[in-house]
């Protein structure tokens, strides 16, 4: 966790280490009134947050295609000051009570439904993709239909779609992200489970607020996309 | 949440009804108009202002989301039938006549450019306009023709040229798109792989229409179907090339335009099919211009600077469809009139694409937005009266023979 908002700037590592022991590092650095002095710390500062932040990305990230590595930094900048767990299983965090866990996160190859262009963009090729996800989750109960994500018109950046959908009672999002020219899709799925009601089935208020929550997410991370790299 | 949504009863919600309600007012307005030797179409423009953003507000932009591929599949029907009415024998065999035709969609062009650069719109934007300035609308020539009954030399020669201004559009509308695009922000590839993506989609869409009109040909052989039972299989076969076209992104109103050359070649009982299609054709129109009527925002003709924009580039199509017919010698004046009058009608961006819900609104400016909002809602106002008007003019009209 970086924290550079207030006059005192912190850096808090928490790792669980291989023996299942959590180990806990924290840094503070309050900048010197001096010009010079705070120059060479700022130097220092700087280091330090490159090394921490090498930490949160997982070393396998750094090869394969560019897009690889960028995920990982739109997570992290998704993630801002909000607790969250980056692992071996994948990066987990809370989002408004809710524990969110990516599921699935990858590239693969650009498909015509999904061009990159927002105006290239049909209604027919989005109920193609929806027709596509039903035959592939029959038994899911569809929140979002496959869309397109809204932005504004005159907006940096291309098409990016999402949808929502509950099965056997996780709650699962799904963001398709296409790249540039012929350039891979993105994809990146996250899901989380419902709170079970005493009855079996989730609570619909409680779904409605999580499929709100989800969407707010997925939102989030096409801007940071569209922020980061486009 | 809940307490907004109370405002409404919920049958004036169901977007069925509301169209269908649309569609019965279009209908019987129509019909007390044209007994009193108006137009017919008039109904759906005032059905549509009624029940439009400009009237009550009951059909929408977000209605139309509900129904697009309704309005689209209607879009299908009407450019089919403009590409039947194409005649590609005719147009080669009278190079001259066909060679005014084409140069009076050059003209309509190049002025309407000209106008929005003098009106201080940016180069590349009032192209992209004046692009899709150059096509005829054929929602409202062909009713207009069919409402009229019209037949004569200018009714055929326009006929012809609201396929030719289509096409002409078409390529302009691609050309202008690849650059444009290749000069955006979000650009994906330079202008000549932008160009070669723009002719890849028209290439796509022909190949479409080929493997449709392939497949209505074999259906009809193999199920030996009669004249009168065709238009079935038609209207399967041109359902399945809309939507190949749509999922692919390629260009559907070229695809539509070969359909209808296709099909023009291969149906010699002309009457008995046009009958059976008849109908299904006039719902298509009166549904169209309901939906542009309603998309009217009657304010866009109370802002000075795009409703003069709009008048001056009204008035220079008409001039310059005029001004291309001066070599030939093939029709009189008052033809020639005629013909530039009826040729007056005007499509928007979503039409071109055959997709309503695209605006094109991300090429434009603020500026030239309203400019081209206000050119469509004096499209919807006057266009159909233009076009009646013209083919009055022509004196080829048979309003009322099939009554007896």
């Amino acid at each position: 966790m970086m924290d550079e908002r207030g006059p005192e700037k912190r850096i808090v590592i928490l790792r669980r280490l291989a023996s299942g022991e959590w180990s806990g590092t924290e840094w503070r650095w309050k900048p010197s009134p001096r010009a010079a002095t705070r120059r060479w710390q700022e130097g220092r500062w700087k280091l330090l947050a490159e090394r921490a932040a090498l930490l949160r990305a997982p070393s396998e990230a750094l090869q394969g295609a560019v897009e690889t590595h960028l995920l990982p930094r739109v997570l992290e900048a998704n993630l801002g000051n909000r607790v969250g767990e980056i692992g071996e299983h994948g990066w987990q965090w809370l989002a408004e009570g809710l524990c969110l866990h990516v599921d699935a996160l990858g590239l693969g190859q650009q498909i015509m439904q999904l061009p990159y262009a927002v105006d290239d963009s049909r209604l027919e090729q989005r109920a193609a993709m929806q027709l596509q996800l039903a035959r592939r989750y029959p038994k899911a109960t569809w929140l979002t239909d496959f869309s397109l994500i809204p932005a504004a018109p005159h907006a940096r950046g291309g098409a990016k779609f999402y949808a929502v959908w509950i099965e056997q009672s996780t709650l699962k999002g799904q963001l398709w992200i296409p790249t540039k020219g012929n350039g891979p899709l993105v994809r990146l799925r996250i899901t989380t489970a419902l709170p079970a009601a005493p009855a079996g089935q989730p609570d619909p208020q409680a779904v409605a607020r999580a499929q709100q929550v989800m969407q707010r997410e997925l939102t989030g991370l096409a801007l940071r996309w569209a922020a980061t790299h486009e | 949440m809940n307490e907004e949504l109370t405002g409404l009863p919920l049958w004036m919600l169901s977007p069925l009804a509301v169209v269908g309600a649309g569609l019965l007012l279009s209908q019987v307005i129509g019909v007390l108009m044209q007994s009193r030797g108006w137009p017919k179409l008039y109904g759906a423009v005032l059905a549509g202002l009624i029940l439009g953003v400009s009237g009550l507000g009951m059909v929408d932009a977000a209605l139309l989301t509900q129904f697009q591929e309704l309005f689209n599949a209607a879009s299908a029907l009407v450019l089919f039938e403009v590409g039947r009415k194409m005649d590609l024998a005719w147009l080669w065999r009278s190079p001259r006549q066909g060679g005014v035709l084409v140069l009076g969609c050059v003209l309509r062009g190049l002025g309407a450019w000209a106008i929005l650069v003098a009106f201080g719109l940016g180069w590349g934007e009032a192209a992209f306009i004046a692009a899709i300035l150059i096509a005829v609308n054929p929602v409202v020539f062909t009713s207009m023709v069919s409402d009229s009954n019209a037949s004569g030399v200018a009714t055929y020669a326009a006929a012809n040229t609201v396929g030719i201004s289509n096409l002409v559009a078409l390529l302009a509308l691609s050309a202008s798109l690849a650059w444009m695009r290749s000069h955006n922000l979000n650009a994906e590839f330079g202008l000549s792989g932008e160009l070669l993506r723009q002719a890849s989609k028209l290439a796509l869409g022909a190949g479409i229409a080929v493997v449709c009109y392939g497949l209505y040909a074999l259906a009809t052989r193999i199920s030996k179907a009669q004249a009168g039972l065709r238009p079935g299989i038609l209207l399967a076969a041109l359902m399945m090339d809309l939507g190949l076209c749509s999922v692919t992104s390629s260009s559907a109103l070229l695809s539509l335009l070969l359909m209808g050359l296709l099909l023009r070649n291969v149906e010699t009982r002309e009457n008995v099919f046009q009958a059976q299609v008849k109908t299904a054709q006039d719902i298509g129109y009166a549904l169209l211009f309901m939906m542009s009527a309603a998309l009217v925002q009657v304010e866009h003709l109370f802002q000075w600077m795009p409703l003069t924009a709009a008048l001056l580039v009204f008035a220079s199509r008409i001039g310059m469809t005029r001004l291309a017919l001066m070599p030939s010698g093939a029709w009189n004046e008052k033809k020639k009139h005629a013909i530039a009058l009826s040729l007056c009608s005007l499509v928007g961006f979503g039409s071109l694409v055959v997709d309503n819900s695209m605006t094109g609104a991300s090429y434009m400016s603020e500026a030239a937005a309203s400019v081209m909002a206000a050119l469509l809602a004096l499209n919807v106002l006057v266009g159909p009266g233009l076009t009646w008007w013209g083919l009055k003019l022509a004196d080829e009209t048979h309003e009322g023979d099939e009554h007896g």
